[in-house]
């Protein structure tokens, strides 16, 4: 019993890791806050594409056409939530659209 | 054992280390052409390849392959993403040759992605740059027919 429940508590356990952060130069003006974000499901580990990454550039764009964006805070994280079952990879972009 | 070692050993696994979006401009009649560009080089694991020398070799072989591999990976320190590559520099010309695929040089939303194409012993130590090129609008002229 005591084994199960250290198994259940080993496997229920998640936690987030911050893989790299990146800045770009904040307006003095600041415009409407616009957000990205782009996630990717790995079971097993079994990864074979980056591809999710892609989306981020245009759905940041789409947010605002007729001006800048700037000062871009982008995060990549990695989150456990079932320790080698299941991980997620999630990429957020957030930045001010200046028009 | 061997068998579940080598298992692991051959797997492949495509990993992100970095990525950073830069500044989006938009003008107007100006239309944003995406473009992507990608450089690599291939990087080597050599605790991995003592490992699987090891596995496939004989004892004695086996461990003199791995202590070589140890010994190389000692003069292999410091903060890096992925493997060691036998060509530090492959990267340098990036920024120069994204002016062959936007040669006005309106360039915005630029996306830098490292990444690792993992497989046995060698990876893909990739370099990946993403953005807009802006280009002038043209206006297109309805000729009537008379």
């Amino acid at each position: 019993m005591k084994v199960l429940i250290l198994i259940s508590m080993l496997f229920t356990v998640s936690c987030t890791h911050l893989s790299s952060v990146s800045q770009t130069s904040i307006p003095a003006k600041k415009g409407k806050v616009v957000k990205a974000e782009v996630d990717n499901n790995i079971f097993f580990f079994f990864n074979f594409s980056n591809s999710y990454l892609d989306a981020i550039n245009e759905k940041l764009a789409l947010q605002c056409e007729n001006g800048k964006i700037s000062g871009i805070l982008t995060k990549h994280e990695s989150i456990t939530y079932f320790p080698i079952i299941y991980h997620k990879t999630r990429v957020t972009a957030q930045g001010y659209c200046n028009e | 054992m061997k068998y579940l070692i080598l298992l692991m050993l051959f797997s492949s696994c495509a990993i992100v280390h970095h990525v950073q979006v830069g500044d989006i401009e938009s003008k107007k009649n100006y239309v944003r052409m995406p473009f992507e560009m990608k450089v690599s080089e291939t990087g080597v694991d050599f605790r991995e390849a003592g490992k699987l020398a090891q596995v496939v070799a004989n004892n004695q072989a086996g461990n003199q392959i791995k202590q070589i591999a140890d010994i190389i990976a000692l003069f292999q320190m410091g903060p890096m993403t992925g493997n060691p590559v036998f060509n530090e520099k492959y990267a340098d010309g990036l920024a120069k040759s994204i002016y062959t695929k936007c040669p006005s040089g309106n360039i915005t939303g630029l996306v830098m992605i490292r990444e690792t194409a993992k497989y046995p012993i060698v990876s893909g130590e990739i370099m990946k740059i993403k953005g807009f090129c802006l280009q002038k609008k043209t206006k297109r002229k309805n000729k009537r027919k008379s």
